[in-house]
């Protein structure tokens, strides 16, 4: 009988040691340092492509957490049903980070909101990082005040992995899952795999999961080449 | 150091770094962190309590919090306990919903429990419908007691909750970092006034002259130069600023002067809580009392009838005792949409002032001034060129500021004009463009003036196998698409095949010249 994996497996959280920066350091290290300076309160993240915002919001509240400080991630695109209300009070917390701006600025309610609360923790002090699929200036323009205030901090326009650095993801995060990928198995996926680090992610918790539904302790490429459908 | 004494009721236990025991050296390791990191002035001995076992030791230090010397130390260890909760629940709930739901929370100690606070009702109910029993269970098994109770409200820090809090004098809200707190005889109140904007570092020129002058005659002469002052422009022009200079201006020359600012959405939230919380005649009262009302942004007022009305009145009785009342929007009064008609009408009553966006040399010396408030002295031609890239307004001059200061940090370089050009790449770019294969053949195809066919074909004449490795190598560079999927779209050739274009264009470039030009003109146009 083959045994089932877990349903809920150990996660690695984001964090900025498990994110590979690639051409994306200097954004990596304003973040990181977001939360030390006095001056900075405010910074966007854009790429249409998935190249980690995602990871770097949840990253910098995981950094929050660890210094003892409360933080708040709202993926927009999933939470747009909950309302704009969502926002309220959130000025109260040191860091707020919000990602997916691109699916709700097109309406209104949203992007008043999104307006107030940029006043709101500007006051307070709170420190806010949005990222979107688009850049400020290529927003739905529903409201001016909303794009300029959005241009209020740096704008980083996230970069792709090259091949070292899809190496390196997929080595640290087969490393995450305990896995153990030797350099022919890392290059036997990058040479099929779509080179987009979310698949490739994805990819790594899949033999995951098959590795612990087969019991396997290895990883070979027959293996890969099965469980993947791969040739 | 003198550790603190802990008694059992079998036998006495002095905790020091020896002490072995999981449960015990763990709590002794807190402990110690906090006393060490924070070393109270407080006699050890008002720790001591007595337990019946050892797994009960850590439970009872927690019910016994308040004999904790500071406030401090008490929301020290409190962090910690919850701190120890969430490093749980971090195994039980999806990371995403940790950083979502359970990072935002406040976690306050009671005597049987904790008090979570959330910043809003939807945080409450999500906690509440799906995670108060993983937090009580995570609760449970960190202070070793199943009893724990772990209730959820919506609040802020060092309050009350929402619900019941009630301001009888402070309508303008919770702590406010920058504010001053002024002190009256009637109660301590917030001004929202942020000190750092100031009439000093407002960059004066021809777009904003007469709202300046305008400004600071308002500011020497409250209540009488021009009343109501009305200030209206375009985004990220500095209404803003210029409101606070005032208002940080009259209190520097009346130090007892009530000045408030607040954003229209501010005094519409304040108005409906004092609605519900039944003490809507304290929030007439309160503002009717001031000698200062600014009022920012009063285009967000449209539609919202009630809090009009309400406006009107404070607005009539502010200025019939001859107060200040300063406001600002986005355009003309007469043009702001769903405003009441006596409204718009009595905005005009006293000076209606524009700000123009900045021309270019007032762009530059608001760089310099931003520049030199970071410490950092910006060289002429990199203000000149950042001011001319940016022309909308002042407020994504700062944020392009800041992204070449970012940079700077980051690289450790200098800022000089080729530096801050790379830097401000970004903003240039407003979108990446979708990059296809086709879209690649196409491209490749017309720069060597050969066909797509061609670069599918089986040829291998080379005038074709070169552009099509380089289409292979673009596609590979600028796409996301497998290699086999590459390969696939080029007439169903094997992933190899692609590996060793790649590798062929790549030694092409190091050698040849002409090679390394036409790639990147092709990548140029096919990301521009």
């Amino acid at each position: 009988m083959q045994q089932m994996p877990l349903p809920l497996q150990l996660e690695a959280g984001a964090t900025f040691k498990n994110y590979v920066a690639g051409d994306n350091a200097a954004a990596v290290h304003f973040l990181a340092q977001l939360m030390q300076q006095n001056s900075e309160l405010q910074a966007y993240l854009w790429s249409r492509e998935p190249r980690g915002k995602s990871h770097l919001l949840q990253a910098l509240c995981h950094a929050a957490a660890s210094r003892g400080e409360r933080a708040s991630y709202l993926a927009l695109g999933e939470l747009q049903t909950a309302g704009p209300e969502l926002l309220q009070g959130l000025e109260q917390l040191p860091l707020v980070c919000i990602d997916d701006v691109d699916c709700v600025v097109a309406q209104r309610g949203w992007a008043e909101a999104l307006f107030h609360l940029i006043n709101r923790c500007r006051s307070q002090g709170c420190r806010l990082v949005f990222a979107a699929r688009l850049a400020p200036g290529a927003l739905p323009q529903t409201l001016a005040d909303l794009t300029s205030r959005l241009q209020w901090g740096p704008i980083f326009h996230l970069k792709p992995l090259t091949d070292r650095g899809l190496y390196r993801l997929v080595e640290q995060r087969a490393h995450d899952h305990g896995l153990t990928l030797n350099h022919d198995a890392i290059q036997f996926l990058l040479a099929r795999l779509q080179r987009n680090p979310q698949h490739l992610v994805e990819v790594i918790k899949r033999l995951d999961q098959e590795t612990l539904a087969q019991q396997r302790s290895k990883i070979t490429i027959p293996f890969m080449k099965r469980v993947l459908s791969l040739y | 150091m003198t550790h603190p004494v802990f008694t059992s009721s079998h036998k006495q236990t002095v905790l020091n770094d020896h002490e072995h025991g999981k449960h015990v050296s763990y709590f002794f390791d807190l402990f110690k962190k906090i006393i060490i990191s924070k070393p109270p002035t407080h006699d050890y001995k008002r720790l001591s309590v007595t337990f019946p076992s050892r797994d009960l030791l850590y439970y009872h230090l927690i019910a016994h919090i308040h004999m904790m010397p500071t406030r401090t130390s008490r929301a020290h260890l409190m962090n910690t306990l919850w701190q120890q909760c969430v490093r749980r629940l971090e195994q039980e709930l999806a990371s995403k919903d940790v950083n979502t739901w359970i990072r935002p929370l406040h976690a306050i100690q009671e005597p049987n429990g904790l008090r979570l606070l959330a910043p809003n009702q939807f945080v409450q109910e999500w906690i509440k419908d799906n995670a108060l029993n993983k937090i009580q269970q995570a609760l449970a098994d960190v202070t070793g007691t199943p009893n724990a109770l772990v209730r959820v409200e919506i609040g802020t820090e060092d309050t009350r909750p929402q619900s019941v809090m009630h301001q009888p004098s402070n309508f303008a809200g919770s702590i406010h970092t920058q504010a001053t707190v002024v002190s009256t005889s009637a109660a301590q109140f917030t001004n929202n006034l942020n000190r750092s904007f100031t009439f000093d570092n407002f960059i004066q020129g021809k777009s904003n002259q007469l709202a300046s002058a305008a400004a600071r005659k308002v500011a020497h002469e409250p209540g009488s130069a021009y009343n109501p002052m009305f200030i209206y422009g375009g985004v990220g022009l500095g209404k803003t600023h210029l409101m606070h200079a005032i208002g940080n201006e009259i209190n520097a020359l009346q130090p007892g002067a009530k000045v408030v600012y607040l954003s229209s959405e501010r005094f519409v939230a304040d108005m409906v809580k004092a609605i519900q919380n039944n003490v809507i005649e304290e929030f007439k009262r309160h503002y009717r009392s001031l000698n200062a009302l600014l009022i920012d942004d009063i285009q967000f007022f449209a539609g919202k009838e009630r809090s009009q009305e309400e406006f009107f009145h404070t607005f009539n009785a502010l200025l019939e005792e001859q107060q200040q009342v300063i406001l600002t929007s986005d355009r003309y009064p007469k043009e702001v949409e769903g405003l009441e008609e006596r409204l718009k009408s009595r905005f005009g009553w006293g000076l209606t002032v524009a700000i123009e966006p900045p021309e270019l040399e007032t762009r530059v010396a608001i760089l310099n001034k931003k520049a030199e408030q970071n410490g950092l002295e910006l060289p002429s031609e990199v203000a000149f060129f950042i001011a001319q890239k940016v022309r909308s307004n002042v407020r994504e001059l700062e944020g392009a500021l800041r992204r070449v200061m970012a940079s700077a940090s980051f690289t450790g370089r200098p800022i000089d004009l080729d530096f801050t050009k790379e830097s401000l790449k970004d903003l240039v770019a407003l979108q990446d463009k979708l990059v296809t294969i086709e879209n690649i053949q196409k491209t490749v195809a017309e720069y060597y003036k050969i066909r797509v066919a061609d670069l599918k074909s089986a040829s291998r004449s080379r005038s074709i196998t070169r552009p099509r490795q380089i289409a292979m190598a673009l596609a590979k560079e600028m796409t996301t698409h497998s290699l086999p999927e590459i390969g696939d779209q080029f007439g169903g050739r094997d992933h190899t095949t692609v590996i060793h274009a790649c590798k062929k264009i790549d030694e092409l470039r190091k050698k040849e010249s002409r090679y390394d030009e036409d790639y990147l003109n092709l990548e140029r146009t096919l990301s521009s």
